[in-house]
């Protein structure tokens, strides 16, 4: 049956993709009637350039029909018997284990529920919507995934769900019957139409009433199970149906358990998505811990999502445990200005790290909701600043650090008591040493109020490295060099006496002298050799004068700046490259497509890659200067958008394109408004202008903020590849928090064309040329 | 799974469509159907009974429509469908270079061949597809196309799944029904998807 028509046309491109179907067939075939295929027999039957795609196909084959006859077959095992393949084949790991669920999940019918359609799917398993012949019905009917299977399991899994049977209230969703078959534990739910409460989301803004009216609806819901002593262990937007008058349903009650016992961080995806809203006490792992209060945490954290769009902590599974762990949320009102205050104050006090300071019963946290929709004060207060600096300090292990400095000071006044005439200093004594040696070497300290250079305070070291010298604790731009070509200039940090625990890169680090604990050696730094750094940069003439900031914009008032010459990277960094400089085959960077395309990176990974090419990243003025010629232009081609590039690109394109967007450098330096976003070194503050009073300070909270140019947050945040006046003008700027990375946001390199050392070395506000500037 | 991750996927039709359209979408799509179905029975109605019985290919694409409507395989907009899109777009076209040779003859033959394509994945969008009202000719056109798409692919194996599919079963469905297993069924539907999108293109 399966040869080929004889009328059926073959085409050149299908012939290939028709070659492999047809082998596919007949391994298949061969499982069905003899028994275990080669793969090997039938790999080798195409041509070389076929060959994954086919390997692909038959492992997804044998992988089904292994598992139909019993077997758990594993990803790792195709890898190891097909290592030519193995980078192919570990991009389809999660689609395989998939297969399982396909071929192991679809009995049609259990007792008289006939399974009528996969609705949905997720960590646990698969959602049917079920017809129930006996009672004439419409219900959902939810599978385990087959990772359940096991006496034990099931009985813990059906123990759960009888205890979410007991559970009578309008907003959780009914639970009718379970039981088990084959083996495998099925629970049967009403079946709700509408959708989860994650889509609407997805599709639709709520107000703050509409907020405040959905989670006082979930949190009577919650007080309901929490008094019948079932805590739900896994709320969230997925877990919630809102049916089609609007009203939200909690489905999933205790089943998260399960989960917590079964699923690994590194089945990331889906359970990614729980970590959002997970409680401290669950991201620690503590389950005795984990009662009501845990699921008031995710209560705040839904209202935290539908307040600001976005859930408090984001980013790799383990950085969002980290934060989960140690970091306070950004508060509602500084990502959205309009969210009423006491939403904010129900909001975070839900979120509050420790158990304490949250609501103690989901009804208190449902009256002040209520208090709140009828304009009614509410009751929680709002965290005092101390307050809030005391839980910052208690967080952290410093805090130990700190505790143990302070004994040290009593000793150490003590000491001075008695030995009055030997004062001895606290400034650190700092050692840096170059390769190669012999260096002359200069620190720039960097403005503790914006993290600007300040060249007129430059400290020279005497002779050359190995260097050691007194310095003030804080962050230093270290210019290291042996003439006007060969230098580096690199970021290093010179702890305060009670920090203890130095962070991970170069510019962060620090070593302690355990007996003498004010002398502090800094990571060595490399001066690679000039013309290996700048060969393939593109050199971008300085100017004596150029404009900068957008006129007529408060916020990003018009200004002009002299700016040296600098070389520019005429590409991102590409994932590539990014893996090339880590040498390590198992650090998986983040990319699109293929290697050729720009890495995504947080910025301190990135300031620690340009120091291992020896570069640095660029400041934003360097930039906005490089992406408007000069200040002359709105992009890097000039004012107008081309005609047939307004039209939105699918997808950002590998680096070195596309090719309208270029200086006219040499080599053309591509893709600054185009492709990703890029960060700069810049701190994000108010433009500096001269004469303004509360000018150049970064407001605390954005001290970890970088500017990003290149992009709107639509770009930066959303990956939206679009090329348009909107969300591509050169002169608008946005900003990420340094430990951040996000869809669209990359980096590429620059480089001082010298050793910067005097203030004009860097870029220098002018003077306004016209004198009638206003007060 | 892969399926989805493809250029002609109705999910990427749906998730071009604008926020807050996808609902409109939805409706739009189910009362389209209804009247390709209404139209599908009223033909079928007059075909001699108990021909519709038969276990072999559905000879008709209203034979296909019947059958998947009355087994209340039709209800949501999803993934599935896609096949339909695709001999939608196909017929809609086909409906279009008519009327434009009609008029171009009317005109005396000065035909300015107007692209169809502005829109870059089918040439048509969402509602230029599912708005209007299914005319005599424009179904005679759907079996046109409907046979002759099943006539281009490779052998009965790949017609027969792309028959069910369009009677709107799902993989898993394909697969029990055909006893292959289902990456058998998503593979084959890729050629089918890849074999139909190449006439549109």
């Amino acid at each position: 049956m399966n040869s080929p028509d004889s009328e059926w046309p073959p085409d050149e491109d299908a012939i290939s993709a028709n070659q492999i179907d047809l082998i596919c067939d007949e391994f298949e075939s061969f499982w069905k009637s003899e028994g275990r295929p080669q793969i090997t027999e039938y790999l080798y039957r195409v041509e070389e350039q076929s060959r994954a795609e086919l390997l692909i196909e038959l492992v997804r084959l044998d992988y089904a029909y292994r598992l139909e006859q019993g077997e758990t077959p594993s990803s790792e095992e195709y890898v190891s018997l097909f290592p030519d393949f193995s980078d192919v084949l570990l991009t389809r790991v999660n689609e395989f284990s998939s297969i399982e669920k396909d071929v192991s999940e679809a009995p049609s019918r259990i007792g008289e529920i006939e399974l009528i359609e996969k609705v949905g799917f997720g960590a646990f398993g698969t959602v049917w919507r079920a017809w129930d012949l006996d009672l004439k019905r419409q219900v959902a009917v939810k599978l385990p995934s087959s990772k359940l299977e096991g006496k034990q399991q099931v009985d813990l899994f059906l123990h759960e769900a009888q205890a979410a049977a007991k559970l009578h209230h309008p907003h959780i969703v009914p639970v009718y019957s379970s039981g088990q078959i084959n083996g495998r534990g099925y629970i049967v739910f009403k079946f709700i139409k509408g959708q989860t409460l994650r889509e609407l989301l997805n599709k639709q803004t709520l107000t703050a009433e509409q907020a405040a009216q959905l989670c006082l609806a979930l949190a009577d819901g919650l007080e309901h199970a929490h008094q019948q002593r079932v805590i739900h262990r896994d709320l969230k937007p997925s877990n919630i149906l809102i049916d089609e008058a609007g009203q939200p349903h909690i489905t999933d009650f205790g089943l998260a358990k399960r989960i917590d016992e079964t699923a690994s961080l590194a089945h990331s995806g889906t359970v990614l998505g729980t970590l959002a809203y997970m409680s401290p006490e669950q991201a620690r792992g503590r389950s005795s811990e984990i009662e009501g209060h845990s699921d008031i945490y995710s209560l705040g954290a839904i209202l935290y999502r539908i307040l600001t769009k976005q859930v408090p902590f984001e980013g790799e599974a383990h950085e969002v445990l980290h934060q989960i762990l140690n970091k306070e949320p950004v508060a509602p009102r500084k990502i959205e200005t309009s969210i009423p205050r006491d939403l904010e104050t129900i909001c975070l006090k839900a979120i509050s790290k420790s158990k304490r300071d949250r609501y103690q019963t989901a009804s208190e946290m449902a009256a002040d909701l209520k208090r709140f929709l009828e304009k009614k004060p509410i009751h929680s207060r709002r965290v005092s600043l101390l307050g809030r600096l005391w839980r910052k300090v208690i967080q952290r292990p410093v805090f130990f650090g700190l505790a143990a400095s302070l004994m040290c000071l009593t000793v150490f006044l003590t000491v001075k008591a008695l030995f009055p005439a030997h004062p001895p200093s606290d400034t650190p004594i700092v050692t840096l040493n170059t390769t190669p040696e012999g260096a002359k070497v200069a620190f720039i300290p960097l403005s503790k109020k914006n993290g600007e250079p300040m060249p007129e305070q430059i400290i020279h070291a005497a002779g050359t490295s190995p260097v050691t010298l007194p310095l003030e604790p804080g962050d230093y731009l270290v210019v290291a060099y042996f003439d006007n070509e060969w230098f580096h200039e690199v970021y290093r940090h010179v702890p305060e006496k009670h920090e203890g625990i130095p962070e991970a890169f170069r510019h962060q680090r620090f070593t302690r002298d355990p007996v003498r604990p004010n002398h502090i050696e800094l990571p060595e730094l490399e001066i690679l050799a000039p013309h290996e750094v700048t060969q393939k940069m593109a050199l971008i003439k300085g100017s004596d004068e150029a404009r900068f900031g957008i006129n007529g914009n408060p916020s990003l008032p018009e200004h002009y700046r002299s700016i040296p010459d600098f070389w520019m990277d005429p590409m991102e960094l590409s994932v590539e490259k990014y893996t090339e400089l880590f040498l390590k085959a198992n650090s998986q960077p983040a990319g699109r497509m293929g290697s050729n395309y720009a890495v995504i990176l947080n910025y301190d990974i990135a300031v620690f890659l340009a120091e291992k090419l020896g570069k640095r990243l660029p400041t934003e003025f360097e930039w906005e200067y490089a992406a408007t010629q000069a200040g002359k232009t709105q992009f890097p081609w000039g004012n107008m958008i081309p005609a047939n590039e307004t039209i939105v690109q699918n997808r950002f394109q590998p680096v070195g394109l596309p090719l309208f967007d270029q200086l006219p450098t040499n080599p053309p330096v591509f893709g600054l408004c185009s492709n990703v976003a890029e960060w700069t070194s810049s701190q994000f503050y108010p433009y500096p202008v001269s004469n303004t009073a509360n000018f150049q300070e970064t407001p605390i909270s954005l001290k970890d903020h970088r500017v990003v140019k290149g992009g709107t947050d639509s770009v930066v945040i959303d990956g939206n590849p679009a090329v348009n006046t909107a969300c591509r003008d050169s002169r608008s700027r946005s900003s990420a928090h340094r430990l951040e990375t996000h869809l669209g946001l990359g980096v590429r390199f620059v480089r001082s064309s010298y050793p910067r050392l005097n203030t004009h070395d860097f870029p220098t506000i002018l003077s306004p040329n016209n004198e009638n500037n206003e007060p | 799974m892969s399926e989805e991750q493809d250029l002609f996927s109705v999910t990427t039709w749906v998730k071009a469509l604008k926020e807050g359209e996808a609902d409109a979408a939805q409706k739009l799509w189910n009362r389209y159907f209804e009247k390709l179905v209404a139209q599908a029975e009223a033909r079928i109605r007059n075909c001699p009974q108990g021909t519709l019985e038969a276990e072999d290919i559905a000879v008709s694409v209203f034979e296909s429509l019947w059958r998947g409507a009355n087994e209340g395989r039709f209800q949501y907009l999803q993934n599935r469908d896609e096949l339909w899109w695709l001999l939608l777009a196909l017929t809609k076209r086909k409906v279009a270079s008519h009327v434009r040779k009609e008029t171009a003859l009317k005109r005396g033959g000065n035909s300015t061949q107007k692209s169809l394509n502005n829109d870059k994945d089918s040439g048509y969008t969402f509602e230029q597809l599912v708005s209007e009202e299914p005319s005599p000719e424009y179904l005679a056109m759907l079996q046109e196309e409907y046979e002759k798409l099943l006539s281009i692919l490779r052998d009965d194996r790949l017609r027969e799944i792309a028959v069910l599919r369009l009677e709107g079963y799902t993989s898993q469905e394909i697969g029990k029904q055909l006893e292959i297993s289902i990456p058998t069924v998503t593979r084959k539907l890729r050629l089918i998807r890849a074999a139909w999108a190449k006439e549109l293109a």
